[in-house]
């Protein structure tokens, strides 16, 4: 069975799914067979591809990242939320029932476990996103689409912060100390992201983020001018710009990742 | 201004602080300003320590805040420099404006040695908060990005030092947009030492897109977790009318929606572009699609194109050299679209730059060739100009039409013989320069778009030339409504008696003392 390793935000836009695409084409650069796997995708993204597979944007992305095809099972549900009140779709033409939140829910997490067994069984490590903040348990998904799934397969999970609006260790500690305490223990790592200005000066606020929260800082990614990926009209932009797009996010990860670390982490630590 | 000079007396004050930037922080700030002013109270705006690239010039000629500007409108009083004693602006890269009660007091970059200002920041917001504090009766206090910024709590004067000199407690803002706001806001009272933490009075919980209901349970989570109330849950208002603080915001402005109807004006996303508030009343008009775009496609679409203000003229310009978009322009100009250029903007319009001191290209001296469409040269001078005014159009779709507006420029422009200017200013100067008969023009004007009959002028120009009914002058979507409207949203969803409770005040005059707008 693959590896799982969670990948959980904690914002929307912190940076999950650029993460999850970087890990998916660095561990492919390692010889490992990746996927990704997105259990709710968002809806307001999803393309459509040739194949009649309707899958969210980031989850065609990292797969092409990963040097493999996009499949259904790796993005078994779409959400889109509707006034607060969640509304799923099968992206491979999975049912779910009409009926209570409770049980659409049951529903959604049987599709995702089932679909996540699949992928298992045909790759060495499954990157896996996660869906909003998981601590938000107002939300659809909340809990489920993230430590839930994280639980049910043993994945180590990384909690990525975007830094670029300030208040990173706050939503940090903040994240951390709202999960349940077995929950907690699941994360792994910390992955600092857009980070703009000296490294230096940013050291001793993570080493005291370290100690209050005993976690270990994963990386800090710096902010890279021009990286983002052109956006053409929804379309993807064309496959050169992917892949040295690819390039560029895998080369990130090499030079400021814990290796060490992930190591640990691919290997169910 | 309400001078009341009772001595000794001092206003209360309350302090809204945020998680993280971009949470809400001005608007609710200017919501509870007007909320107070409604109720009768002599109120005013304070932000002591502000980094911030749209800035609002005082009656009296200094710079603030923009939204300590908008937000002493909302509490119907004239702004003064008191209300944002310290505004950092970004400059060139790496450097900074730092301007001290509306005039600048330094230029410099980032020193990690440079010697600690603290105790100098304090001392100035200390003065100018005391000045504020007895002259009005409640005080309506922003803090500055989080508080709990764990590498830079000892140097940060805008949150918890600020709230002490102020006596303030502390209203937390989280951003339920985004998500993790729950999170933030715990994380940020378990971040602060203990003596800030006891200032935190609550949270209110800021954009929030959905049914109330469904967050209940998370609400009293929270509150349990922390013991500390959550004292409203916003509603996501659009729309609101107050300024936004800095130009991240920009980065995520959608694309226009099709443009169907709709006139497409492109204003330049220049990298250093600044008081992009100016496009603001442009974007509210409902027959404007407004793009702020560097792509060709687009600039090449668009049935006008602004270049605008830029703190940094000279590298902005060589910016557009590299896209090739100044070739771009000049062959749209020469097919007859029309372009205007504000402040920065209007600069590269001219045919030269001179900046021998090099103070906009980091210490090097330079002379770069404009865009070549006004026949005007520019020199950068030590000097920054900055002022309020009254001007009338000289330009020809809108002659005499009189605008308010502002200056904040360090350039001096010189037209050529026979080029006319833009603007005829109160003090009698001649601003800007216009060519083309009024297809392409410039100034140094910023705000002008506010006047409703400038701007209408200007649209229904465009209009005629996509062979368009020019409309009427639209209704003047009256800043004093928006301000009411916002003060209605945030008063219908905040427990108010708590905030009062806080102030040490009762609530509500009974009797309500007229305001001035």
């Amino acid at each position: 069975m693959a590896q799982v390793i969670m990948v959980v935000g904690t914002t929307a836009g912190a940076g999950k799914s650029f993460f999850c695409t970087a890990l998916c084409r660095f561990l492919a650069d390692l010889g490992l067979r990746a996927a990704p796997f997105t259990g709710l995708g968002r809806a307001e993204r999803a393309v459509l591809l040739p194949e009649g597979l309707l899958l969210d944007r980031d989850v065609v992305l990292a797969a092409e990242a990963a040097r493999t095809s996009p499949l259904a099972a790796m993005n078994p549900l779409l959400v889109r939320e509707e006034d607060g009140i969640p509304v799923l779709t099968g992206s491979g033409g999975t049912k779910l029932p009409a009926g209570s939140e409770a049980a659409l829910a049951e529903a959604a997490f049987a599709a995702m476990l089932s679909a996540m067994e699949e992928l298992q069984a045909e790759y060495d490590v499954i990157v896996t996103g996660g869906y909003g903040n998981p601590t938000d348990t107002y939300r659809f998904g909340a809990g489920f689409a993230n430590l839930g799934l994280a639980a049910a397969v043993k994945a180590p999970v990384v909690l990525v912060a975007g830094i670029d609006r300030g208040g990173v260790y706050a939503s940090v500690a903040g994240t951390l100390e709202l999960l349940p305490v077995q929950d907690r223990e699941r994360v792994r790592g910390l992955v600092i992201n857009r980070f703009r200005g000296d490294m230096k000066l940013l050291q001793p606020g993570l080493a005291l983020l370290s100690q209050i929260t005993g976690k270990t800082v994963l990386g800090v990614l710096p902010y890279v001018h021009g990286l983002d990926l052109p956006k053409a009209d929804g379309a993807l932009p064309g496959r050169s710009a992917r892949e040295e797009y690819y390039r560029r996010l895998a080369a990130l990860l090499a030079q400021y990742l814990d290796i060490g670390l992930l190591q640990e982490m691919l290997r169910g630590k | 201004m309400n001078a009341i000079n009772t001595g000794s007396r001092r206003a209360a004050a309350i302090m809204v602080q945020g998680t993280a930037s971009h949470v809400g922080k001005s608007t609710l700030a200017a919501a509870l300003c007007r909320i107070f002013a409604r109720h009768g109270y002599s109120v005013a705006p304070f932000k002591g320590w502000n980094m911030a690239l749209n800035s609002y010039v005082t009656a009296d000629g200094g710079e603030i805040g923009r939204a300590q500007g908008e937000q002493a409108e909302a509490c119907g009083i004239e702004a003064t420099v008191h209300m944002n004693p310290i505004l950092i602006k970004p400059s060139a890269p790496g450097k900074s404006h730092i301007i001290v009660r509306g005039r600048v007091f330094a230029e410099r970059g980032y020193a990690p040695d440079a010697p600690d200002e603290t105790a100098y920041m304090l001392q100035v917001i200390g003065e100018s908060l005391a000045l504020l504090r007895r002259e009005y009766e409640i005080l309506v206090l922003e803090g500055a990005g989080s508080p709990a910024e764990l590498n830079l709590m000892e140097r940060d004067v805008a949150n918890m030092k600020t709230a002490a000199l102020a006596e303030a407690p502390v209203l937390l803002v989280g951003d339920m947009e985004r998500g993790g706001a729950l999170a933030a806001c715990a994380g940020t009272v378990s971040l602060l030492p203990v003596e800030d933490r006891v200032r935190v009075a609550g949270f209110i919980l800021n954009k929030f897109g959905g049914d109330p209901a469904r967050l209940q349970p998370a609400v009293a989570a929270l509150e349990a977790h922390t013991g500390l109330p959550v004292l409203g849950v916003i509603p996501h208002l659009s729309a609101t009318g107050v300024a936004e603080e800095d130009g991240a915001v920009l980065e995520s402005t959608p694309r226009a929606a099709a443009a169907d109807g709709k006139l497409q004006i492109c204003v330049l996303r220049l990298p250093h572009i600044s008081n992009f508030t100016d496009f603001d009343p442009l974007q509210a008009e409902k027959d404007v699609a407004l793009l702020f775009s560097t792509a060709a496609e687009d600039v090449a679409a668009a049935d006008a194109v602004i270049l605008p203000g830029t703190r940094n003229s000279m590298y902005d310009l060589l910016f557009l050299q590299k896209l090739g978009l100044d070739s771009m322009i000049r062959r749209l100009a020469a097919a007859g679209v029309p372009i205007a250029g504000i402040c920065g903007g209007f600069q590269i319009l001219g045919e030269m730059l001179s900046d021998p001191e090099g103070r906009e290209l980091g210490g090097r001296g330079a002379e770069l060739r404009g865009l070549g469409l006004l026949p005007v040269r520019t020199h950068f001078l030590p000097e920054k100009k900055v002022g309020r005014t009254v001007a009338e159009s000289r330009l020809p779709f809108a002659p005499n039409v009189k605008v308010r507006g502002y200056e904040i420029h360090r350039g001096q422009s010189e037209r050529k013989a026979g080029c006319r200017p833009a603007f005829l200013l109160q003090d009698g100067r001649e601003d800007g320069a216009v060519a083309a008969g009024g297809l392409i023009w410039g100034t140094y004007l910023h705000g002008f778009f506010d006047s409703p009959a400038f701007r209408r002028a200007w649209l229904n120009m465009l209009r005629r030339r996509r062979g368009w009914q020019p409309l009427g002058e639209a209704a003047e979507a009256e800043r004093s409504r928006r301000f009411d409207c916002l003060a209605d949203a945030v008063e219908a969803a905040l427990d108010l008696q708590a905030i009062y409770d806080l102030l040490g005040l009762d609530g509500p005059r009974k009797e309500r003392k007229a305001w001035r707008k």
